[in-house]
C-alpha cells in the first residue's frame, strides 16, 4: 500500500464538509507526501465529500501528450476513461482539449459523444462533470466526477469539484517540475560522465603520442568517424586499452 | 564545407530537438549555455570551429553514417 494509506484515513471526513477535507488536503500538500498518495486522496475526497459522486477519477497529460487514468475509484471509471483516450469522445478529453468545464448529462450528448455515451449508460453512469486541472493556463489533466444521477451536480457541488481541482493541479504540476529536474539531473550526469572519459581519452592520447589536447582530440574523432562509432564510446576504448592510441589515425 | 544549415538540416534528419542537440554538444565538452548555443546555430558565422565541430560530431554520433564534414580552421 502507497504512503497514502493512513493519511488518507485521516482525512475521511464527516458528510459534505469540504472546507474541512480541502484545509486537511492543504495541511497535506504541504507534507512530505508522495504526489501519488495525494492523487490518491483527491479522488477519495471527491467521493467522500461530494455526495452527488458515485466515483471519480485523475486523467493525466504525459510530456509525451499521451493520457492516461493516475488513479480511479474503481475499475468502472478507468474504463470510460481508456474509452474517451481512445475514442476522443467525452469530458475528459474535452476538458483536457479545451481547457474548460464538461458538466454533462449523457442523454443530452448522444448525437456528439455515441461510443461513450453508450458504454456510461451501460455502466449507469448519467452525469459527469470534468474538470481541468491547470496551473497558469497550462492543463495538465482534468478530476473526474461520475454520478449515476441525472442533473446530479448543483452550483455548491461544481464550485467544491474546482476546489479539488485546483489542489490536485498544484500537485500535478510540482510533480511535473519535480520530473523536469530528474530528467535534467540525469543529462547532467550523463554528460559529466561523458565529458570525463573523453578527457582521459585525450589525455591518454597526449602522453602516447606527445601531442597537444587538439591534436588528441581530433584525432579521437577521426577514428569515431572512420569506425562510425560514437566519439564516447571510441574514447572509452582508448581509456581501457582496446584502442592502442599509437593506431588512431592522424586527424 | 558543411553549412549551418546543413547542421539545422542533420538535426531535423536524426530526429534531435533542440535541447537533445545541445545535451549532447555539451556531453562532447561545449561550453556554451543554451542560450548562446540556440543564437550561434541559428545566426551565420558565429559559430568558433570548435563550436561546430562539437555540433557536427554530436550529430554525427546520432546519424547512421556520419555525414558532416568538420571544419579546419575558423
Amino acid at each position: 500500500m502507497h504512503d497514502g494509506a493512513v493519511a488518507m484515513t485521516e482525512l475521511r471526513v464527516p458528510g459534505d464538509d469540504i472546507d474541512a477535507a480541502l484545509n486537511r488536503l492543504a495541511t497535506v500538500v504541504l507534507s512530505a507526501e508522495t504526489t501519488d498518495a495525494i492523487l490518491s486522496m483527491v479522488v477519495t475526497l471527491a467521493t467522500s465529500t461530494l455526495a452527488a459522486a458515485d466515483g471519480a477519477s485523475v486523467s493525466l497529460q504525459r510530456v509525451d501528450r499521451v493520457l492516461e487514468t493516475s488513479h480511479a475509484t474503481s475499475t468502472v471509471m478507468r474504463t470510460l476513461d481508456d474509452l474517451q483516450y481512445e475514442t476522443g469522445e467525452g469530458p475528459c478529453v474535452a476538458a483536457m482539449r479545451d481547457g474548460q468545464r464538461h458538466h454533462i448529462d449523457i442523454t443530452g450528448m448522444k448525437e456528439q459523444w455515441p461510443t461513450f455515451t453508450a458504454a456510461a449508460a451501460s455502466h449507469g453512469v448519467n452525469t459527469i462533470l470534468s474538470t481541468p486541472l491547470a496551473v497558469d493556463g497550462r492543463v495538465s489533466g482534468a478530476l473526474n466526477l461520475y454520478s449515476n444521477r441525472r442533473s446530479a451536480y448543483g452550483p455548491d457541488q461544481v464550485r467544491n469539484a474546482q476546489s479539488l481541482a485546483d489542489q490536485a493541479s498544484v500537485v500535478v504540476d510540482n510533480a511535473l517540475a519535480y520530473s523536469i529536474s530528474e530528467s535534467t539531473n540525469q543529462h547532467l550526469r550523463n554528460a559529466l560522465d561523458s565529458r570525463t572519459v573523453i578527457g582521459q581519452a585525450q589525455g591518454v592520447v597526449m602522453a602516447t603520442l606527445a601531442c597537444g589536447a587538439d591534436d588528441a582530440f581530433a584525432r579521437l574523432r577521426r577514428a569515431s568517424q572512420n569506425a562510425n562509432q560514437k566519439l564516447r564510446d571510441i574514447s572509452a576504448q582508448v581509456v581501457d586499452g582496446t584502442l592502442p592510441a599509437n593506431d588512431l589515425p592522424a586527424p | 564545407m558543411s553549412t549551418r544549415n546543413d547542421l539545422q538540416r542533420v538535426r531535423s534528419e536524426v530526429g534531435l530537438n533542440f535541447s537533445d542537440l545541445w545535451w549532447a554538444y555539451l556531453s562532447l565538452g561545449g561550453s556554451l549555455d543554451i542560450g548562446r548555443f540556440r543564437d550561434q546555430l541559428s545566426t551565420p558565422s558565429t559559430l568558433s570551429t570548435t563550436d561546430y565541430n562539437l555540433i557536427a560530431q554530436a550529430l554525427n554520433d546520432h546519424a547512421s553514417h556520419q555525414p558532416l564534414t568538420y571544419r579546419t580552421d575558423d
